[in-house]
C-alpha cells in the first residue's frame, strides 16, 4: 500500500469500516509512514472538532415551528385557491354586451311583480299603477340572485306533486346563471355568455353539455328591445297574459299565467316556468333563434 | 434508515403534509450547519432554515429527481442564504450609518468550521453536512445519497485534507489582516 491509498482509506479506517484486509494493509503502511500517522492524527482531530460541532442542535422547537408554517401557509393558498376559483366561476357568468339585461330585467320583473301581487292582492296587468315606479326601481338594479320555487299540482308537464327550485344569479353588467333542481337535485345548468352569442346549457346528472349559439339579428332584435331594462318593465306591464288557474302553493295564493308579450322569448320561457310551474329547461323550449342545431354533447370528467 | 426520501415526499405529494416532519427531522441538522456556514449566525441561520424548508415543501411538485433531494433543499438553502445576506447587509449599513456603530466580524463563534464547510466542493460538502450535522453514519450517507459506502468513505477522507487546507488558509488569511 502506498500513502496515495493509505490517505484514501483514513476515513474508513477512522470509522471501523474496512475488511480486515484493509485494516492489516493500513496498519502495516502506517507503521513505517510518519507523513501518513501525522496525518492520521490531524484527520482524527478534525473529526473530532466537527462531531462536536455537529452536535450543536438548534435551541427552538424547530419541526413543530416548521410544521406548523407549512400549516398556515397552506391553509393561506387553499383560500387563495378558492378565492381564485370563485373569482374564475363569477367571471363565467361575466357578459360582455348589455343582452345581460334582458335576462336581468326578466327575473326581476317576475321578482318585483310577484312581489306586488302578494302585497296588494291585486292581479297584474296594465291597470297595475305602480308600474312606471317599479320600471324606475328596475332601472337603478345591478345584480340581484332569485329563488324560485315552484310545486307542480295537477296535470302538467311534470308529475304531480314534484318541485323544482331554480336560483338565479344575474348582473345587468355581467350575466347570468340558472341552476334548476328537480326534487332537491340539480338537473341543469343554464349560462348565457353574451360575449359569444352562446347559451350553454350542462346537465351534471348525465355529464353532458349543449352550447348553443344565437343569430345575429336575434340578437339585435334583443338588444334593441332590451338595451334598457325600464322597457323591458313596460312591455311586461302592458303584455298579454293568458290565464293558467289558481293554486295555494306553501299557504300562499297564487295566480299562474302565461305571458304573451314582445318580451324576448327566452324571458318568456322564465315567465312560462314560474307560473306554470312545469318542465325543467330544455333545448326545445328555449325558442331562440339558433344558428345551428344544438346537440347535447358528452362532458370531459376528470 | 426507515424510509427513503422518496417515500416521504410521495406521501406528502399525496396529501399527507405531516410527513414532511421526517423529512425535517433527517436533514434540519446539516441544513442548519450550511447555513450557520455561510450566515455566520445561529439566529439568522435558523431562521433560514425554516424558510428554506417551507420552501422546498410548496416546490416538492417541481422536484425532479427525488433521489436528489438533499442537494435540492441545499440550493433552495444557498438561494435562500444569499436573499438572507443581502437583507442582513441593508440592515447593517443603515444601522451603521444611523448609529456609528463599528464593523463587527462576521465570524461565527458557535460554528468555527461551518463556514469553511460551506466553501467545500458540493459533494464533500455534502457527505460532511450529512455525516456530521445531520448525524447519519457513513452507511446512512450512502443509502441517502445512493452511493457505495467506499465512495463515501474516500470521499471523506478528501474532504478531511481539503477542509485543513482551507482552514489553513482562512488562518493565514486572518493573521495577515490583523498584521
Amino acid at each position: 500500500m502506498n500513502c496515495i491509498e493509505c490517505r484514501e482509506l483514513l476515513a474508513g479506517y477512522i470509522e471501523g469500516l474496512l475488511d480486515e484486509q484493509q485494516k492489516v494493509a493500513i496498519e502495516s503502511h502506517l507503521a513505517g509512514c510518519p507523513n501518513c500517522t501525522s496525518e492520521l492524527e490531524q484527520a482524527k482531530a478534525l473529526q473530532k472538532h466537527l462531531l462536536a460541532e455537529g452536535r450543536q442542535e438548534s435551541q427552538s422547537d424547530l419541526e413543530n415551528t416548521v410544521m406548523n408554517r407549512i400549516v398556515r401557509e397552506q391553509a393561506f393558498q387553499l383560500r387563495k385557491v378558492n378565492q381564485d376559483k370563485q373569482h374564475v366561476n363569477i367571471w363565467r357568468l361575466i357578459m360582455r354586451n348589455r343582452l345581460a339585461q334582458f335576462a336581468a330585467a326578466a327575473v326581476i320583473i317576475i321578482a318585483v311583480l310577484a312581489g306586488i301581487y302578494l302585497i296588494t292582492g291585486k292581479p297584474l296587468g296594465v291597470t297595475c299603477c305602480a308600474g312606471a315606479k317599479i320600471a324606475d326601481k328596475i332601472g337603478q338594479f345591478k345584480t340581484c340572485v332569485c329563488n324560485i320555487h315552484i310545486q307542480q299540482s295537477g296535470a302538467g308537464l311534470g308529475q304531480n306533486g314534484q318541485q323544482i327550485d331554480s336560483k338565479m344569479y344575474l348582473s345587468s353588467d355581467y350575466g347570468y346563471k340558472i341552476e334548476t333542481s328537480l326534487n332537491g337535485k340539480v338537473m341543469q345548468q343554464m349560462y348565457i355568455i353574451t360575449g359569444d352569442n352562446a347559451i350553454i346549457l350542462v346537465m351534471p346528472a348525465e355529464k353532458k353539455y349543449m352550447r348553443m349559439v344565437l343569430t345575429e339579428n336575434y340578437l339585435a332584435q334583443m338588444k334593441s328591445q332590451m338595451q334598457d331594462p325600464r322597457f323591458a318593465v313596460t312591455n311586461f306591464m302592458t303584455g298579454q297574459f293568458k290565464e293558467l288557474g289558481e293554486d295555494v302553493i306553501d299557504g300562499v295564493e297564487v295566480k299562474s299565467r302565461v305571458l304573451r308579450s314582445i318580451i324576448p322569448r327566452p324571458s318568456a320561457t322564465f315567465t312560462a316556468i314560474l307560473s306554470a310551474g312545469c318542465g325543467s329547461m330544455s333545448p326545445r323550449n328555449i325558442p331562440c333563434e339558433l344558428k345551428s342545431t344544438p346537440r347535447w354533447e358528452k362532458a370531459q370528467t376528470k | 434508515m426507515p424510509e427513503n426520501d422518496g417515500f416521504y415526499i410521495q406521501r406528502c405529494l399525496d396529501g399527507h403534509p405531516d410527513d414532511f416532519r421526517h423529512l425535517v427531522r433527517r436533514y434540519k441538522g446539516p441544513l442548519l450547519g450550511y447555513l450557520a456556514g455561510l450566515l455566520r449566525r445561529t439566529d439568522l441561520a435558523e431562521e433560514a432554515l425554516q424558510e428554506v424548508f417551507v420552501r422546498c415543501y410548496f416546490g416538492l411538485t417541481t422536484l425532479e429527481k427525488q433521489s436528489s433531494f438533499f442537494p435540492w433543499m441545499l440550493g433552495v438553502a444557498n438561494r435562500v442564504a444569499k436573499e438572507q445576506i443581502r437583507i442582513e447587509q441593508k440592515e447593517r449599513q443603515a444601522a451603521e450609518k444611523l448609529a456609528q456603530l463599528p464593523v463587527h466580524s462576521n465570524k461565527s463563534r458557535d460554528w468555527p468550521l461551518a463556514g469553511t464547510i460551506a466553501k467545500l466542493d458540493d459533494f464533500s460538502r455534502q457527505l460532511i453536512l450529512l455525516r456530521y450535522y445531520g448525524g447519519h453514519s457513513c452507511k446512512d450517507v450512502a443509502a441517502i445519497l445512493n452511493i457505495p459506502i467506499g465512495t463515501v468513505t474516500k470521499s471523506l477522507s478528501r474532504a478531511y485534507t481539503q477542509l485543513r487546507d482551507m482552514m489553513k488558509q482562512d488562518m493565514t488569511a486572518e493573521s495577515e489582516v490583523q498584521l
